[in-house]
Order: structure tokens, then sequence, then C-alpha cells
């Protein structure tokens, strides 16, 4: 870590009551000498101060709208959790082979464009029984883990190689910045998975330079995702727990490829939703792309 | 409200319990509502957005892990929904640092020399509106994650075990957001250029 990021890192933790005493001596102890280091802590206690003390009152009708929809019914009543069974569990698996085992072999073409996409989403409707029953009980359970197994993407890596990156905050006229937010580009663009590792979507290639939606782009263009959902329209309540990647004409939202054909479903049976195209792309990755276009 | 309560009353509410939804909604609406409102800048959009992701959250209630904060969850669902409205208006897109570096070399952008007007000559309409915009320009994780700092104010400990991130990755990505976040503000002009390192001491590093 370079100095300037050292002290940034100092004077942020400060300013958010986190800094301990003697790494604050040392803070301190810097800005006395360093007069840039002064400005930049003044300029990020006056943001931090705004953001903190700008905050507006509610109007009275949200919680007034909110609870009418809720007594009156208008919101769906919420179900208990089910518990993932060893049965839905077994048909998901179950549901994964049948159509690797079933419509790939009748579709040599799989993965390789859009045509046979669109008749593997046609397969895949009479796979609906199966991927109904993991829909309801199997993605409900999954969406949550599967939201904040992809939040986990600043691994130990992620940090390790961006600690090894010049300073990135002030020389936005460097190389180097770009270089450091890769890294979380592009773990943020592959990790999103239902298994505990680190390291997934680790292997996906970065060029230097690009943003996280343009990660993602480039990996769809090089066949990097286990499968590529195409959809437009409004989506379906569970997608709304992962993380998405703003792009300028779409919306990617990543999810583990174990959901994918629940997600599908999903996606093909919501009223507002167009499932345009999904493609089987790469069966070893462990990410599925969902592409909303806008 | 703390995690036992807060994990009482959704118990209430799966049980059939409907006006225990109440009390989850009066702890977090104002920063739900002030969520919406950094991200959405209108007062009218921000309020449907705030009603619709309780409502959501209400009925996807079942599938709320018990180890986690209502909370954050909201916050995402949120913060989500905003996105996705901005989508829909046609508001994708958001003005970024490597969108205004394209326009020309950065060496030779002007930064106004803003050396002598105290920051608190800045109107606090035009500075708050001004940080709103640099938001914009943020990766979504960092401005993800500065929104939860600010807005929900929890503590690194919290948002890293909410986000399932290390503490110090909390603490290097919220110090990177702000890094980013003031360099923005100096570019803008809306604090003083002084406030910058200037590039003899970057090309020191």
């Amino acid at each position: 870590m370079t100095g300037h990021e050292k002290y940034t890192e100092l004077m942020s933790a400060y300013i958010d009551g986190e800094l301990d005493a003697s790494a604050a001596d040392e803070l301190f102890a810097h800005l006395e000498t360093c007069a840039t280091c002064r400005s930049l802590f003044d300029l990020m206690r006056d943001v931090s101060g705004e953001m903190r003390s700008d905050m507006a009152d509610p109007p009275a009708s949200l919680l007034s709208g909110v609870m009418d929809a809720v007594r009156s019914g208008a919101a769906d009543v919420p179900a208990r959790p089910k518990k993932k069974s060893h049965i839905v569990r077994y048909l998901s698996i179950a549901a994964c082979i049948a159509i690797i085992v079933f419509v790939a072999p009748r579709l040599p073409n799989l993965g390789c464009g859009s045509k046979s996409a669109d008749m593997a989403a046609t397969e895949n409707s009479t796979m609906s029984y199966d991927q109904k029953a993991f829909s309801d009980r199997g993605l409900a359970s999954n969406m949550y883990d599967g939201a904040y197994d992809g939040a986990s993407y600043d691994s130990d890596v992620t940090e390790d190689t961006a600690a090894d990156m010049d300073s990135y905050i002030y020389a936005y006229d460097d190389a180097a910045p770009e270089s450091a937010e890769i890294n979380d580009g592009s773990k943020s663009a592959g990790a999103m998975t239902d298994t505990d590792s680190d390291a997934v979507g680790s292997d996906i290639p970065v060029s230097p330079g690009d943003t996280e939606a343009e990660i993602v782009a480039e990996n769809i263009a090089n066949g990097e995702y286990y499968s590529v959902v195409t959809v437009k329209g409004d989506l379906p309540d569970s997608l709304y727990w992962f993380d998405w990647i703003f792009a300028d004409d779409a919306i990617y939202i990543l999810i583990p490829a174990s959901d994918t054909d629940a997600a599908a479903s999903e996606l093909e049976t919501s009223p507002e939703c167009e499932l345009i195209s999904h493609e089987l792309t790469n069966t070893d990755a462990d990410t599925t792309v969902i592409v909303v276009l806008n | 409200m703390d995690i036992t309560e807060e994990r009482a009353a959704i118990d209430r509410v799966l049980s059939g319990d409907r006006n225990a939804f109440e009390v989850l909604v009066a702890d977090n609406q104002k920063k739900v509502y002030n969520l919406a409102l950094k991200m959405l800048k209108n007062e009218q959009d921000a309020l449907d957005v705030s009603q619709e992701a309780f409502i959501k959250a209400y009925t996807n209630l079942g599938s709320f892990r018990a180890d986690s904060r209502f909370s954050v969850w909201l916050y995402r669902m949120t913060y989500n929904l905003c996105i996705d409205l901005m989508r829909k208006n046609g508001r994708a897109n958001v003005i970024s640092l490597s969108q205004e570096d394209d326009t020309g070399e950065v060496s030779q952008m002007e930064i106004p020399d803003g050396r002598n007007d105290p920051v608190s000559l800045y109107e606090k309409k035009e500075l708050a509106e001004e940080i709103s915009i640099g938001l914009s320009s943020l990766q979504p994780d960092q401005r993800e994650i500065l929104l939860l700092r600010e807005v929900s104010g929890m503590s690194y400990a919290e948002i890293a075990e909410s986000l399932n991130i290390r503490e110090g990755t909390v603490k290097s990505r919220i110090a990177r957001a702000r890094g980013r976040l003031s360099e923005f503000l100096v570019k803008r002009g809306t604090f003083p250029a002084g406030s910058r390192h200037n590039s003899e001491e970057v090309s020191d590093i």
C-alpha cells in the first residue's frame, strides 16, 4: 500500500470512528506535515458531514401506503421459508442432468448461436414441472445466499493485488487507478456463485481499462458464462436480491449457474417479462448472466 | 431496534400478524427513503420506490435469512429498484470520471482555482447536489457501500457481516469511494483544487 492510500484509509476510518488511538496519532502526525492530506481530510469530512446531515423525513404516506397494501391484502402474504430438502436438491440436479442429456444431443449447435438458444428455451419449457418445484423452493431459499456470496468478490486475492497497485485516487491521469478497479470488476463480474470459493470467476480474462459492465459484456462475447439468459421487461421479485451491474444498454445480473434453470423458468412464466433467448455456453462455468435489455 | 426485536417482528409477520410489519417499516423508512432520494433525486420517485421496496420485502419475507440484518436486505432491494427506475426513465447514462476523461487529455483539464473560496461559501443545497452527481460517478460497489455507511450509519463490522466481505475490505472500499468522490468534486470545481495531491507527489509513488 502506498503512503497516500494508507493515509486516505486512515482518514476515512477516522471519519467513521473506526480508527484506534495509535493509528489516529500516526494520522495526525502526518497531517501536521502534509498540507495536501490536510486539505483532503477537510474535504472528506465536509462531504461525509453533508451526506449524514442531509437526511430528509419521509412523507407520512410512505408508512400508511405500505401498511394499507399489507393490511388490505393487496400485497401478497409472505410464505414461511421452506427448508430445501434432499428431494429438491435431487430434482434440481436431475433437471440439470436432464437438460444436458436430453436437450444437448438434439441440439448439436447448443450454445453456439441464438437460434439454438431459442430452441433450447423451447425444450426447457417441457421441463417446467421439475423446474417449478426448484423455482418455488430452491431459488427462493438460494437467492439470498447468492446475493451475498456474490458480494464477497473483494477477496484476499483482490485486496492483495490492489495493494500492489499504485495510488488509486489521486492519479486519475495514470493507468494505475483503472488497474486497481479492474480487480474489483473482474471479481464482481464473475463471482456470483453458490460455493464459498473466493477464486470463482478469477480465471475470467480481463483487459486493462474496462469497467465492470464492459468486463461482463466481454465475458459474454467470449462465452465465459455457464449460460446467457436474455430478457426484456419487468423482472420477477427474486432477481432484485442479486447484485446488478449497470451498463448503458442493459442490466447484467449474475447468478449461480445452479440457479439458471429456476431463474429461466421463472422469467419465462413471468407475465411482464419476455424471455428472448437462453444460451447454454460453457458447462464448466459456475456463473450465469441474465441480460436485461433496456 | 436490535436484531432480536427485528427477528421477533419478522416471525410475527410470518405467523400471519400483518400489523407487525409496521414496526419494520417505521424503523427503516427514513434510511430507505433517503437512500432512494439520494439515488433518484426526486421525492415522488423516492416515495414510490420506498413503498415498492417495503412491499416486495413483505411479500418475500419468507426467503429472508435469520442470520442477516433485515435492513441491509432491504437496502439492497431499494438500491436495485432505484437502478431499475433510472433505467426505465432513460437516466442510464450516469456521469463518470472515465467518460469525462474520454473527452480530452486529463492533464489539460481545467480545475477552477477556488483556493481562496472557503467551502462555506457554497450553498448547502448546491453541495448536496454536487455530492449526488459525484455518487453517480462511482463504481456501483463503491457507491453502494458508501451509501450504506453514510445513510444507514452501520459500523464496518456490521457492513462486513452483512455483505459477507472482510472488514479490511469494507475499510479500503469506503476509503476508495471517498477518495474518488473527493477527486470528482475537486474536478468539478465544487471544492478548491488545493484539495488534490499535485502530480509531483503522485509520480513519486
